[in-house]
């Protein structure tokens, strides 16, 4: 039996891609996060201060920003070393492309559908076997984009993808209104 | 006690609890879902529960998804969180071997054990933390929230402390938006109303552990090998009777890396199975890494203990143990219930049906995880493409609910899009939900303890033993991650 190394591990989870990025991508955060602390340190100063400084509003932000900066100085330091040690990896190279812009498609449907449900918000109201159902812009939006991402990303037979989409819809829909008591979103 | 323990022991909670647990033993067994993700989303739904029901819930969600991710970690060789990542490395072998059944039973025995010391020690030391934490003020408590988020920046970047303390810094930044504590002063609310009452954390939570991941993993294309059959899943007594001592160690360990702020599951098992390795006799350590069963009990008992011992500075300090800890602290804020030194005068009999509310749980876990490891195995063949899409109605039901509002909608939103950047350039998440939800608590202590301070010598401020411990261990935290930064950028080819 084969012993397993450490490289080998696969983990998936929220923290599965925490450490170094190339050397790039890490100058873009730095220069990011250095823009935004120098603009959130003058907009610290710039809050009214009704009482003495030691309790000003902006004290706790402008500590907070200007060792961010500090931080970001340090992460920028550490990405041009690894560049002079010979770390010259392209800013994607360890990306996945064809991925990433499926993730940014897949977040551009989810706006989408978050805009779909604030703009389309409407409210009907049913009684079936003397039970009050309310529906809104909910149960339809969702049922639409979830079997679109569904049928994209699973590129099985559509008529499924729309039959657990519907499913879901409305069992989550009966679920949160009736056991729950929670209103959802796409109402008014 | 006796009277927690009788009201957690009514018909609705037990049913609440083992729905808890369930639904967390699923979720922490699905590769990709994990503890945090599942507190997180879960916090929506609670909202409209009464407070009790609401902890029995969390409780159950959260002792059943940190076992649940030892079931896809042995059976698919994925854990579902980075605490599993032991079980995966011993229990797969196994798995291989034909006894992935038997390891299962095993992880089972040895999470229901470690949850069972990790509560014991809960009961038994939370008095001493109380009394003790009374006298903490503003300057301790400013301390306190800022080791926190510290020790969460320095665990969850590994390598790279550096970034797990941006991560948190930037948490920290999120949460100074709104009206601040003392004086009413809007900041940085660029002017709208729907920012006065600052960002819901909630929205936050489920948008960087919940539509993060749907963003990062829905259109990844790798996809696990299920297992055909399981095997046997009950553990003979005489296997697990030999390893009590390596259980009893690995729980006691457990539940004291969870008591410290930030150190999360993951240390406890990694430090519980190393430690195991050490101390396990020539012919059980050969087996070390091959597929061992004294390891698998190791790493176990250690993460479900670490849920006993997040919940002590959780509960006695208001400082949430890791990310799913402060996922409960939010939950429970939303009930109202203000957790720190000051509970039991706040809440009394609280802390009491807390406990017991863990206790059912723990044993719920042990009686649903038998059953259920059939049907999550049938779970796994359901292709991602599929199941991963659901949950997004649920995270926008759960950021909704909260205070229904669409602007919540959209934070979770905003959050996810910066968490799904945050995987691409390396950032670790769990900081930030420390970071957002400890920097009101630093805020307000801060601009207390300077107001006690101000006319007071240096050497004054310094005779405050507590907060000068307090800020020791803050610098350690400092250099001890600086010195393991520079040593890491000096050997750029081993660390990339």
């Amino acid at each position: 039996m084969p012993e397993i190394r450490s490289a080998e591990i696969k983990f998936e989870g929220e923290e599965a891609n925490s450490g170094f990025a190339s050397p790039s991508l890490d100058m873009i955060a730095t220069i990011f996060l250095l823009v935004l602390s120098l603009a959130i340190m003058a907009a610290s100063v710039a809050l009214p201060m009704p009482g003495d400084i030691l309790t000003a509003p902006g004290l706790l932000p402008f500590i907070v920003a200007a060792t961010l900066l500090l931080m970001a100085m340090g992460l920028g330091y550490s990405a041009i070393m690894r560049r002079r040690a010979g770390i010259n990896t392209p800013a994607l190279a360890e990306r996945d492309l064809p991925t990433d812009i499926n993730s940014l498609l897949l977040a551009g449907a989810v706006g989408l559908y978050i805009a779909a449900l604030q703009v389309l918000s409407f409210q009907l109201r049913t009684e079936l076997f003397g039970v009050d159902f309310r529906f809104s812009a909910f149960e339809p939006v969702t049922i639409i984009i979830l079997a679109a991402i569904m049928h994209v990303s699973w590129r099985g037979p559509f008529w499924i993808s729309a039959l657990v989409s519907t499913g879901w819809t409305l069992t989550l829909s009966l679920v949160f209104q009736k056991v729950f008591k929670l209103p959802l979103p796409g109402t008014f | 006690m006796i009277d927690g323990l009788l009201l957690a022991l009514s018909p609705g909670l037990l049913a609440m609890t083992l729905g808890g647990v369930c639904l967390g033993i699923i979720w922490g067994a699905l590769p990709g879902l994990s503890t945090t993700m599942a507190m997180g989303l879960l916090i929506g739904l609670s909202a409209g529960m009464s407070q009790n029901v609401a902890i029995s819930f969390m409780l159950g969600v959260y002792t059943g998804s940190v076992f649940g991710g030892a079931i896809s970690a042995v059976l698919i060789n994925i854990p579902g969180t980075p605490d599993a990542v032991p079980t995966m490395i011993e229990g797969h072998q196994l798995a291989q071997k034909g006894e992935g059944g038997q390891a299962l039973g095993m992880s089972i025995a040895a999470s229901f054990i470690g949850g069972g010391i990790g509560i014991v020690l809960l009961i038994a030391f939370i008095p001493l933390i109380l009394s003790f934490a009374l006298n903490f003020r503003s300057w301790e408590m400013f301390w306190l929230a800022v080791i926190g988020i510290m020790v969460a920046g320095s665990m969850a970047a590994g390598s790279v402390p550096i970034k797990g303390w941006i991560a948190g810094w930037l948490g920290m930044l999120i949460a100074f938006v709104g009206l601040d504590s003392i004086h009413a002063v809007p900041r940085f609310t660029f002017g709208s109303f729907a920012f006065y009452d600052g960002i819901s954390y909630v929205a936050v939570l489920i948008g960087l552990f919940g539509l993060a991941e749907i963003f990062r993993t829905l259109p990844s294309r790798d996809l696990p090998t299920i297992p055909s059959k399981v095997g046997r899943v009950f553990p003979p007594i005489k296997l697990l009777a030999r390893f009590t001592p390596a259980a009893a160690r690995s729980g006691i360990l457990g539940t004291f890396i969870g008591a410290i702020p930030g150190a999360g599951a993951n240390v406890a098992s990694f430090l519980a199975y190393d430690i195991g390795r050490r101390r396990a006799r020539p012919e059980e350590q050969a087996k070390w890494g091959k597929g061992s069963y004294q390891a698998l009990v190791c790493a176990e008992t250690a993460n479900n203990a670490n849920i006993g011992g997040s919940m002590l500075p959780t509960l006695a300090l208001g400082i949430p143990g890791n990310a799913a800890a402060a996922a409960l602290l939010a939950a429970l804020t939303l009930k109202n219930v203000v957790v720190g030194p000051t509970i039991e005068i706040d809440h009394p009999g609280l802390i009491y049906f807390i406990y017991a509310a863990l206790i059912i749980a723990n044993i719920m876990m042990y009686v649903a995880a038998f059953a259920l490891i059939g049907p999550c195995v049938k779970l796994f063949s359901l292709p991602r493409g599929i199941l991963m899409p659901m949950i997004l109605p649920v995270c926008i039901i759960g950021a909704y609910a909260v205070k229904l509002s669409m602007v919540d909608v959209w934070i979770m939103f905003a959050a996810g899009v910066t968490g799904w950047l945050f995987s691409v350039f390396k950032f670790p998440v769990a900081p930030v939900v420390l970071g957002v939800i400890l920097a009101p608590l630093a805020d307000e202590n801060l601009r207390r303890s300077l107001l006690v301070f101000e006319d007071k010598t240096f050497s004054f401020i310094l005779s405050q033993w507590i907060g000068t411990f307090l800020l020791c261990a803050v610098l350690f935290v400092l250099i001890e991650g600086i010195i393991r930064a520079v040593r890491n950028a000096r050997r750029p080819q081993q660390s990339e």
